[in-house]
């Protein structure tokens, strides 16, 4: 059990190293919360512009099969892929 | 006879999900009325659902692009019944919806791009629960150290992915340290986390993501620290753990419990 020991003894000095200076493990705590909401899926008010509500007098078109292509940064990586890492 | 009220709500919510569904006398007047007006209801829910994917996943949405995105979340939305109020919770099955889409098979990174984001999501909205801190630890009989068991913090969450679905998302950060991998077959291990306000992302060896992934699981700290080491043998205790405990990876102790 040397190996479990050793391991241990890291353990129980890299504890000890934070609880003796526990400015370091408090400073990341006081980062000051301005700006970090994240806009909430629920909020009817409008981040775009002046309808309250996502899509508003947006009609429904039935799915093309085109819009199923992807045509994002995806198609800047690897080309086509299969699962398992082998092509 | 009017139709009872029950059934034509019935009938206007089979006509949302369902574009082939009958829609005759849903709304007063000519058909071709009734038709626009099916449509703006059906195209507003699906706006609404795109917006709440979209927020949960802005990674896959720029990946896939807009018109992708937007018809992947009407896809969802309509196979997807959604039995809440809160649209925050609408994405619990999008990943696995992603990943077994038909026409994204070339792109088979993208399910795991999405459990990432989702991963995220919830750890935004996870709980505030109190976190282990170095003087709790400290306080603990060293004798003890060996077969003390952990709980990760509501915020915290482990993943891997046989795609380097880490860098993906580095790369589109605002603030990208990080580029594209030009092959994004890689194994990738990672922790999501959300040290002070933000959820955000480290990337982790495979040693520490051992360790952490014992513990996660309810392993005593003597055997996590053990399959950490003889994962990769440069995993270093003496140094892993202050970094947990500065990022506050895990939960404080129920002391009522431990007692």
């Amino acid at each position: 059990m040397n190996k479990r020991h050793f391991l241990i003894a890291a353990a129980v000095a890299g504890i000890a190293a934070v609880a003796a200076n526990p400015a370091l493990a408090a400073k990341e705590g006081k980062e000051k919360c301005y700006g970090i909401s994240k806009a909430g899926a629920n909020d009817c008010a409008s981040t775009t512009g002046s309808h309250a509500c996502a899509g508003q007098s947006k009609a429904d078109n039935d799915p093309n099969e085109w819009k199923y292509v992807a045509s994002g940064t995806c198609t800047e990586m690897g080309g086509s892929l299969k699962p398992g890492g082998k092509n | 006879m009017p139709e009872a009220l029950a059934d034509l709500q019935q009938r206007f919510g089979a006509a949302l999900l369902d574009p082939d569904a009958p829609t005759a006398g849903l709304f007063r007047g000519p058909s071709q009325h009734t038709a626009h007006c099916i449509a703006l209801y059906r195209g507003n829910l699906a706006a609404n659902w795109g917006k709440a994917l979209g927020n949960a996943c802005p990674v896959l949405r720029t990946l896939v692009g807009e018109d992708c995105f937007a018809a992947l979340a009407r896809q969802y939305g309509r196979c997807h019944a959604h039995d809440e109020g809160d649209l925050n919770t609408l994405g619990g099955g999008f990943a696995s919806f992603v990943a077994n889409f038909e026409a994204l098979a070339p792109y088979p990174y993208l399910g795991d791009v999405a459990r990432l984001e989702w991963a995220l999501h919830r750890s935004h909205y996870a709980l505030d629960a109190p976190r282990l801190d170095a003087s709790q630890l400290a306080a603990i009989d060293p004798a003890r150290i060996e077969t003390l068991q952990l709980r990760l913090h509501p915020a915290t969450t482990l993943l891997t992915s046989p795609w380097a679905i880490d860098d993906i998302w580095f790369a589109h950060q605002p603030a990208a340290d990080r580029s594209l991998p030009a092959d994004p077959r890689r194994t990738s291990r990672m922790v999501v986390l959300r040290p002070a306000w933000r959820a955000t992302v480290r990337s982790l060896a495979a040693g520490e993501y051992a360790a952490l992934d014992a513990l996660s699981c309810g392993a005593p700290l003597g055997e996590a620290l053990e399959q950490g080491f003889d994962t990769d043998p440069r995993f270093d205790p003496a140094t892993a753990i202050p970094g947990w405990l500065a990022e506050g990876l895990f939960a404080a102790p129920n002391l009522s419990q431990e007692n």
